[in-house]
């Protein structure tokens, strides 16, 4: 497990925990049943606050990657096929309406748009 | 009882100078950064806290005690940090070793001595042949070998190079580790501190201006720049520390204010000292 | 049980003093046999001691100024307990060196000088007039200068002044004894040996007046640095 902070980056920090934990869920580097470090000792390792930290295991938890259970710490949830997809949907989707609200800013038509996405499929 | 510190309508009068209301709370594992210029209030309001200063009006308790209801354990439960060393000049290590086994029953020689040795300080110099990180070291060592309930810094890291400060932010992650325990630390710059703050209480001249948790400090705030001539009336109303510049403008706006901004200026996520630079730029103008 | 350690922590701040202390008991004693002979010398002895007494007690004071003290005021006791220790400091070393002037008297007794009654009441009055000053410096010190930096000629003389008066009346008093007691021409004819019991009473009185004294001038600081905002 590694977590890197960057201080340049748009997102909150609790942000950045959060997406590269569940990056590392869901490409399996953090495994399935696996404990995380309690939030007071991720704080400590990455330096950051205590709030921080909670903020983060907290959304990670809702979204189901993970659940903490009193005095056992927060452990890995097996990565069911449907929430993998999911993820995996909601990740397209986003990349798709960023290239799509550039097109928009500089007048791209529809089908010019469509054209370089068939392209770019075919490479 | 999951607050550690309370502190309720806390205020001083001196001749030219006025501490007003200070009201918070830290609860029981969690730190909080104490921000202001210099002269705004801090170490005033930090020896209250430590009962240093007499607590005339309003009320502070540690762990649910009041100084007025048992003065000895009540100081017990604090660990204070000064700017500057506050041990007898002429002291060297032993003395101090002495004076603490005398007054703290939960003093752990053999912790301190650990300390000592780790952070490689003198037994045999007087303190005031000290350097400046070894007096500091030695204020942590002393209140770091017994048991406290809340650390009280009062801008123990200024002039510190950036390792003996890397070393401080450690121990203060590991004080509170348990999460039984809290911090309270006063600074005028923020820096590496401000990572590990979980609450941002922030005064100027004696009165509060924030107070909140951290993470919703900087995303309750943007930072707008842009050209001075393309701010709209509404927008202008909202703006807090409008800063203008020959080439620009910059201020800080609350969050839920954005959709104002429109295409025309540049907004990015603030760190705590833009926001405090700005707020403290508003109170002048008023 | 905390005064007393407070009482210790003013011992360790002035540790330097002590390393003298005894070349100045010794100093004491030879101003004392240079002025007269006998219990005579024993009376100027005391009075140099009573006079050191007064100055080195205040010691603790100059050791604790404004940033230096932080760290006592935070300990875990209160106003009165640390204001006790304190003063307990100043009996105890003016009672130390009381101690050092009743061996003397001793060796000088065993040695087979005369020692008349009345100049060992005088003696127990100069002890009382040591503490009195000690308590009264103390009192002054803590009224007006606890904690603060720059007055330091004021203070000396503070320190100084009441103890030098005593030394160098005694002397004089033991230069003109003989007149006093008549056994010179156009002397008073005074014979203190007939008011022997008299003295004696007006020696304990006067080390239990001091004590008490002492008591109520400890009692007037706790008051007062209770009140203040420094506490």
């Amino acid at each position: 497990m590694k977590i890197i902070i960057s201080n340049q980056s748009e997102l909150p920090i609790y942000a950045q925990i959060r997406e590269q934990l569940k990056e590392q869920i869901l490409n399996g580097q953090i495994p399935e049943g696996e404990t995380l470090p309690s939030i007071r000792q991720l704080a400590k390792e990455v330096g950051v606050s205590v709030i921080t930290t909670t903020r983060a295991y907290s959304e990670l938890e809702a979204e189901g990657f993970i659940a903490t259970m009193q005095g056992k710490g927060s452990v890995v949830l097996p990565t069911d096929n449907n929430l993998l997809r999911e993820q995996y949907l909601l990740r397209i989707e986003e990349g798709l309406s960023t290239a799509i609200e550039t097109a928009k800013t500089m007048g791209m038509s529809k089908d010019e748009l469509t054209d370089i996405f068939h392209n770019l499929l075919e490479t | 009882m999951m607050e550690l510190l309370e502190v309720k309508n806390l205020s001083k009068h001196y001749k030219n100078f006025d501490l007003k209301d200070i009201s918070f709370t830290l609860p029981k594992g969690y730190i909080m950064g104490y921000v202001g210029a210099n002269g705004s209030g801090k170490t005033t309001t930090l020896n209250l806290i430590t009962g240093v200063l007499k607590c005339v009006e309003g009320d502070v308790r540690i762990d649910g005690l009041s100084r007025e209801k048992g003065e000895q354990a009540y100081k017990e439960k604090i660990g204070y940090v000064g700017d500057e060393s506050y041990f007898p000049d002429h002291f060297k290590i032993k003395h101090i070793r002495n004076v603490i086994k005398d007054f703290y029953p939960t003093f752990s020689e053999d912790k301190f001595n650990g300390f000592i040795r780790n952070w490689n300080l003198p037994e045999n110099k007087l303190i005031k042949d000290f350097s400046r990180g070894m007096k500091v070291m030695l204020m942590f060592a002393s209140v770091l070998a017994r048991d406290t309930k809340l650390l009280v810094l009062d801008e123990a890291t200024n002039g510190l190079d950036p390792v003996m400060r890397t070393e401080i932010l450690k121990l203060l992650q590991e004080y509170v580790m348990d999460g039984e325990r809290s911090v309270i630390f006063s600074t005028h710059i923020l820096s590496d501190l401000e990572q590990i703050a979980d609450y941002i209480y922030f005064i100027h001249r004696g009165r509060t201006i924030l107070y909140d948790a951290k993470d919703e400090l900087i995303e309750n705030f943007l930072l707008v720049k842009g050209e001075s001539a393309k701010i709209p009336p509404a927008l202008k109303k909202e703006l807090i520390g409008l800063e203008e510049k020959t080439y620009g403008f910059e201020a800080i706006l609350p969050s839920d204010k954005a959709e104002l901004l429109g295409n025309a200026f540049l907004f990015e996520k603030p760190t705590i000292d833009q926001i405090v630079i700005h707020y403290i730029k508003s109170r002048e103008e008023q | 049980m905390r005064a007393l350690h407070f009482m210790k922590i003013d011992y360790m701040l002035t540790r330097k003093q002590m390393y003298f202390m005894p070349a100045i008991l010794v100093l004491a004693w030879v101003v004392g046999t240079g002025v007269s002979k006998g219990a005579m010398s024993l009376l100027v002895t005391c009075s140099y001691v009573a006079f050191v007494a007064s100055i080195f007690s205040t010691a603790p004071f100059g050791y604790c100024v404004r940033k230096n003290r932080g760290f006592l005021l935070l300990l875990p006791a209160t106003v009165k307990e640390r204001v006790a220790g304190r003063f307990l400091y100043g009996l105890s070393f003016v009672g130390l060196l009381g101690i050092f002037c009743g061996i003397l008297w001793g060796v000088y007794a065993m040695m087979g000088y005369e020692l008349p009654l009345w100049t060992v009441a005088l003696g127990l009055c100069e002890l009382a007039v040591g503490i009195l000053i000690m308590a009264l410096e103390f009192l002054f010190f803590y009224l007006f200068g606890e904690g603060k930096e720059n007055w330091q000629q004021l203070s000396n003389i503070v320190r100084i002044a009441p103890g030098m008066a005593m030394f160098f009346g005694m002397t004089y008093f033991v230069g003109k004894i003989e007149e006093i007691q008549g056994t010179t021409a156009g002397g008073m004819g005074i014979d203190p040996e007939v008011l022997s019991g008299k003295f004696m009473q007006v020696g304990v009185i006067a080390i239990l007046a001091a004590l008490l004294l002492t008591a109520v001038a400890a009692a007037v600081c706790v008051k007062v640095i209770e009140n203040r905002d420094y506490a």
